[in-house]
């Protein structure tokens, strides 16, 4: 098992923000709520963003079986000052994308249709 | 309280990247000169916000381009298009054509990058959260729960560890 596995996921989250206009945070949780990488300032609980996730994944039958689980489809919560991105992975985790007003969701949604090809490599111990 | 000192304000200049986009996205005509240490080394017209060519000092098109966004020392000016620079060379759309070369870039620096990355140079935090990381990811909750509580103890400030550790004590 690759022993560099976070390292790399943590430095695809870091790129993504860097290269994305807009982008504040991100990170990626597992079904059971765990955030196994993130790119995230000190402003958020990293604790309740997993148990957010969670427990949509618990309460929310259809929810899971039909956002979370479906790959290739996100779930934005839009608000004023900017917005919330999930987009479900291949392996049961989410990748979450925190934006501001400053975001520009078509280059975003581009780069992570991309960057998720990588990550779920990574996450799969799959060479790149 | 704070004030602003004239002499403190920061000059924030807009990279290529943001010329391209702000001429594509607002449908102007426009021919980027593109300079580096004041020397023009070259160009990217844009009609309509539809992306031309560019032009260097190797050649134009997709290459020219692409070697002209990835220089990081470059700085740029905007000037009107005239009728004879409307010549169309690339076919492709610029946020298209721009998120293709990030893509790829992104992708050949991964591969660079992380390679390079071997066990010896990781810090042992990194070393024991891969551990930790790898078990919950085999969804092993009780495997993992002593690896994390020994990080908890050896790194008491991490908050990812801590959540980690708060959810476990939910779960198990």
């Amino acid at each position: 098992m690759k022993s560099d596995r976070i390292v790399r996921l943590n430095e695809l989250l870091s790129a993504l923000r860097s290269e994305v206009p807009g982008t504040r945070a991100s990170f990626l949780v597992t079904i059971d709520g765990f955030m196994i990488a993130s790119d995230i300032g000190d402003s958020i609980d990293q604790y309740e963003i997993g148990k957010l996730i969670s427990s949509m994944e618990q309460k929310g039958q259809k929810f899971a079986e039909n956002v979370l689980k479906d790959r290739g489809k996100r779930f934005v919560v839009w608000s004023e000052k900017g917005d919330i991105q999930l987009f479900p992975l291949k392996n049961s985790s989410i990748l979450f994308v925190l934006s501001d007003s400053d975001s520009r969701p078509g280059l975003l949604q581009l780069r992570v249709a991309k960057i998720i090809e990588i990550i779920e490599a990574v996450i799969n111990n799959e060479d790149i | 309280m704070n004030t602003l000192n004239e002499n403190e304000e920061k000059n924030y200049c807009f990279q290529l990247s943001e010329y391209l986009q702000i001429a594509c996205n607002g449908m102007h005509s426009v021919k980027l000169n593109i300079t580096e240490d004041d020397l023009l080394i070259g160009n990217i017209t844009i009609d309509n916000g539809s992306l031309l060519n560019a032009i260097d000092n190797k050649g134009d098109g997709v290459d020219a381009f692409r070697r002209l966004l990835l220089n990081k020392n470059v700085k740029v000016e905007m000037k009107q298009l005239t009728q004879d620079e409307k010549k169309q060379i690339i076919g492709v759309k610029c946020e298209e054509l721009i998120f293709r070369i990030f893509t790829t870039k992104d992708r050949e620096k991964s591969l660079q990058d992380l390679s390079k990355i071997v066990e010896s140079e990781l810090s042992p935090f990194d070393i024991k959260m891969n551990k930790g990381i790898n078990l919950l990811l085999e969804k092993d909750y009780k495997a993992a729960l002593p690896v994390f509580t020994e990080i908890g103890k050896e790194f008491p400030g991490d908050k990812q560890v801590q959540s980690i550790l708060k959810r476990l004590g939910e779960l198990l």
